[in-house]
């Protein structure tokens, strides 16, 4: 209590380096994932790309354009979806921001018909498209932010989470729809997510961000290669074992007294000799043999 | 222009989204109006009991009183809004969105919080400007007009400037709940003739804050008075709107958003 009334008149400041000296570089055409834990700095490295925030130091070029500088032409060439704040006016149909959109924007009559088509039919939005924004669902709302992002053509599509909170099939649709706009238009697409699903489906490359620091910046494959070097094998034991011990240098994941997982490196053992010497030693119910998921090494990458 | 077409086309949607609720807005145009009429009423009040004010009489104050009116129900009409939703956009980080369009913010903010019952306060401030014209028996000239529709654009330049400064500071302190009522309190010192302040007032009226050419010089125009240091006054206007524009573009570039 005192030190909220103390605050009143003097406050003490600390400096929190969102960003600490990032750099990457993205290919025309690609669709990057960009992910990271909360509060890595995920959100404000895609609100300076955007323009949205000035950083301290350091050189952003989206396009040739320093995205702060000239603010205004440079948002032509951009579009930008956050999966937590609507740009859709609420209480209008979608359409009636698509047309605000094509007067912002300055779209040509023909282009504007043209991808309004193209987009309606891709993500078959025709029906809701005339309804009021907060009588849609929330996939339907994204499909449309969607769509209002990329009327004008824009060369690059911010997504700051577009998947979140969507069930199975919605997400499914959006991620067909960013394919095909990205092979059709050759936008180029940063994705920002949480769900790793979304990274496999759609990224080639990755970035993973963790307090304000790039940890990783490479394809998805390699760091798929770093986590297939492993298997996880899953060992159930048809009785109680209190003694057990692990066979050497392998490392134990998870141990109970009736099942144990364990990780092995196939560049150290081979998997039918681990397999065979559990065979031999202990009463077993099952085994099964299965890839690490690639949350595990993301949440190690997250970890550090 | 862009911003002229961008303009038309957000008030239409915002009188669409107004019809959706239009009990809502049938009430809020009823109480507007009841509530504008009270100052006209309460001056023709006074000047029935009382000599009123020195030098004025009572169709000259509502002459006075109209313009502030029409001045005031634009300001209204586009800023009004924006004093309430702009510290909860700031709060919540949905300001970015408007930073992501190809259109000067301010524009943009004071378009989607339209305020549309104010047509009618406009269409009473014209009607009582009309009456009290009427009633003066004023015989206008081109020069006076031209005059008039000079010092009403430097009118609008205050407001702009005024909306500025209201909106930098909000975006930069977030929460200041009670700054569009102080700016209109301090606003509705120009409901009477400044004069009746006293020198200090006065002047700090004309040159520092010029609230002067909101009502003033503008009626000083129809009814012949004098335009004394007119000159002062609008270069004021235009030192504080290069000022309140400055602040306005510090503030955007220091805006810090919320939420991840």
């Amino acid at each position: 209590m005192l030190n909220s009334v103390k605050s009143l008149f003097k406050r003490e400041e600390i400096i929190v380096e969102a960003l600490n000296s990032i750099s990457f570089n993205i290919k025309k055409g690609e669709i990057r994932g960009f992910i990271g834990p909360n509060g890595a700095g995920k959100s404000t490295t895609i609100k300076i790309l955007s323009g949205i925030l000035y950083p301290t130091e350091g050189e952003v070029l989206v396009n040739k354009f320093k995205p702060w500088h000239q603010r205004e032409k440079y948002v032509k060439t951009i579009g930008v979806v956050f999966g937590q704040k609507q740009q859709l006016w609420v209480d209008l149909p979608p359409l009636d921001t698509f047309y605000l959109n094509k007067t912002i924007y300055e779209i040509p009559d023909k282009l504007f018909k043209k991808n309004l088509d193209y987009f309606v039919n891709l993500f078959e939005i025709k029906d809701i498209i005339e309804r009021p924004a907060r009588q849609l669902s929330l996939g339907e709302r994204m499909k449309c932010e969607l769509v209002s992002s990329l009327l004008h053509d824009p060369d690059i599509v911010f997504l700051d989470e577009p998947t979140i909170g969507l069930d199975a099939i919605a997400k499914d649709k959006i991620r067909d729809f960013i394919k095909k706009v990205n092979k059709d238009k050759k936008t180029t697409f940063l994705l920002t997510t949480h769900d790793l699903d979304d990274i496999e489906n759609l990224c080639e490359k990755i970035i993973i961000i963790n307090k304000g620091l790039i940890v990783y910046d490479d394809t998805l494959a390699k760091l798929k290669t770093k986590v297939l070097k492993n298997k996880i094998i899953d060992v159930k034991f048809s009785k109680k074992i209190k003694d057990y011990q692990s066979p050497k240098g392998i490392k134990v994941i998870d141990k109970t007294d009736y099942d144990v997982k364990i990780q092995v490196d196939r560049g150290q053992h081979k998997i039918e000799k681990v397999i065979n010497y559990f065979i031999k030693n202990y009463p077993i119910q099952d085994i099964n043999v299965s890839n690490p998921q690639i949350e595990t090494i993301i949440k190690k990458i997250y970890s550090k | 222009m862009k911003i002229v077409k961008y303009y038309m086309q957000a008030i239409k949607m915002v009188i669409a989204r107004e019809m959706m609720y239009r009990i809502n807005f049938f009430i809020r145009m009823i109480t507007l109006f009841c509530f504008e009429l009270m100052g006209p009423l309460i001056t023709t009040l006074i000047y029935m009991s009382s000599k009123g004010i020195l030098g004025w009489s009572l169709y000259e104050i509502l002459l006075l009183q109209a313009v502030f009116m029409f001045i005031n129900s634009i300001e209204r009409m586009f800023f009004q809004r924006t004093d309430w939703s702009l510290s909860m956009y700031v709060r919540s980080g949905s300001l970015d969105r408007f930073l992501l369009y190809p259109i000067d913010t301010l524009t943009l903010i004071s378009a989607n919080n339209f305020t549309p019952e104010q047509i009618f306060t406009n269409v009473l401030s014209i009607i009582l400007f009309i009456y009290s014209f009427i009633q003066l028996n004023i015989s206008l000239t081109w020069m006076m007009i031209l005059k008039f529709i000079i010092l009403f654009i430097f009118a609008l330049v205050f407001i702009y400037s005024m909306a500025m400064l209201r909106f930098s500071i909000i975006i930069r302190v977030v929460v200041m709940n009670r700054l569009g009522e102080l700016h209109r309190t301090i606003k509705n010192f120009a409901l009477y003739p400044i004069n009746v302040y006293g020198p200090i007032l006065s002047a700090f009226f004309k040159y520092i804050l010029p609230i002067s050419i909101l009502t003033n010089y503008p009626t000083a125009v129809i009814l012949n008075r004098s335009l004394e240091n007119i000159q002062y006054v609008i270069l004021s206007i235009i030192i504080l709107f290069i000022l309140t524009r400055l602040f306005w573009k510090n503030a955007i570039k220091n805006y810090a958003s919320a939420g991840g």
